[in-house]
């Protein structure tokens, strides 16, 4: 059970980051408000699944349900995340990032050095991928730029405190200008991406060991939620933090240790589901 | 799970959802109409694994889909119609690996057959 068990955790935030890349990749009314007018798209859409216990991502032809045979990508896929035009599916595997031709599903040039990932989120202008790190003892935290262009990783951006436990999950905003980025350190980094610089960490909590954290943000970019829960300390609260000062406003309090964080498309709310017996169930 | 205006940061009522999960993710409609919790807890060592609907405007829970077990994450295609999840384990194969993504319609809330993929399926993602 145990295995079971820290395998859905190291998968386990995505919620936040996908629905925040869906909205980058599609706007807030998503592809349903195209207009019948519109062409279509080049090829059917696609749902990509990372096979974590193995090393590959199968391909699913959304209008048919079919899998195709499975790309390799390498050992442990985690994280997916696809390119606003549709392009390029990104996948984290253990040391490297694997882009996927999205148009022929097959897997280029793995790019490295980019070891010990933890989430992927791209610009919403589709120009840069930003790839946060995995886990325990870090002693810095860390965000890899790769431009989507070329398939290069550029400078890494480092700070500190880091990532205690756990990988930590990156939001951006929709106007493209900053990262942020939480850590069960209890912080959320902003990094600005147009200087690629560091912004002053947002404390919103305590070290959560062997924890996770979560994050999300509104659809007008106007608020960040964040949370965080360990086996330890379970936690209760989500906290919002205010994109135009950075601050952290007053926590919220929600169920025993909030796992997921995911806001409507149209930004009214914000929900957090709890694991635990509080309030949130 | 908890709703929160973004307004106002004021929690609604809590939406009751099962008992201590194992593992929880939320996928949202396009429309924001619905969230879609994955909810994934155990009794007596055996994943019971449910896809749960709930109605945004009133955040009323729907009748659950049972979806699996072991299931692991959530995506929902750009034209709100289908939700995909990933389980690891389908029916009660006991230690038998088996990797499937079941595709659910958010129209009938009704899963549809079982896609067989690689073993251990994790993260999902969809094409714009």
């Amino acid at each position: 059970m145990n295995t079971s068990i820290t395998h859905s955790l190291s998968v386990v935030a995505a919620v936040g980051a996908l629905a925040v890349l869906g909205l980058a990749g599609t706007g807030p009314a998503g592809a349903a408000a195209r207009p019948a007018t519109a062409a279509k798209p080049p090829h059917p859409v696609t749902a990509y699944v990372a096979n974590s216990g193995g090393n590959r991502v199968t391909a699913i032809n959304t209008v048919t349900n079919k899998a195709g045979t499975g790309i390799k990508v390498g050992a442990a896929p985690g994280q997916i995340a696809i390119t606003p035009n549709g392009k390029t599916a990104y996948i984290l595997t253990g040391g490297s990032v694997v882009p996927i031709d999205t148009a022929t599903n097959t897997a280029l040039k793995p790019i490295k050095d980019t070891g010990g990932p933890g989430y992927i989120a791209i610009t919403p202008n589709g120009k840069t991928a930003y790839v946060s790190y995995c886990c325990y003892n870090q002693s810095s935290d860390k965000l890899t730029p790769i431009r989507t262009a070329t398939n290069t990783a550029l400078k890494p951006i480092t700070w500190k405190p880091g990532t205690v436990y756990g990988a930590s999950p990156i939001v951006i905003t929709p106007n493209g200008k900053t990262a942020y980025v939480a850590s069960t350190a209890g912080t959320v980094t902003p990094v600005n991406l147009t200087t690629s610089k560091v912004g002053k960490p947002i404390t919103f909590g305590k070290v959560a060991e062997d924890g996770n954290a979560y994050i999300a943000i509104t659809p007008n970019g106007k608020t960040v939620y964040v949370a965080e829960s360990s086996p330890y300390q379970p936690g209760d609260t989500v906290t919002p933090i205010s994109t135009a000062t950075n601050k952290a406003g007053k926590a919220i309090k929600v169920g025993e240790s909030p796992v997921a964080i995911a806001i409507t498309p149209n930004g009214k709310t914000a929900y957090v589901a709890s694991t635990g017996s509080g309030p949130g169930g | 799970m908890t709703p929160i205006s973004t307004a106002t940061n004021k929690v609604g009522k809590a939406i009751k959802l099962g008992p201590t999960a194992s593992s929880v993710r939320v996928a949202i409609t396009p429309n924001s109409k619905t969230a879609y919790v994955l909810y994934d807890y155990y009794v007596a060592q055996t994943s019971h694994s449910y896809l749960i609907p709930v109605r945004t405007a009133s955040n009323t829970v729907l009748a659950p889909v049972k979806a699996g077990s072991y299931l692991n994450s959530i995506a929902i295609t750009p034209n709100g119609k289908t939700a995909y999840v990933t389980s690891d384990r389908y029916g009660s194969q006991g230690q038998v690996y088996r990797g499937y993504v079941i595709p659910v319609s958010t129209t009938t809330n009704k899963a549809g057959t079982a896609i067989k993929v690689g073993s251990d399926p994790g993260a999902i993602a969809i094409t714009p």
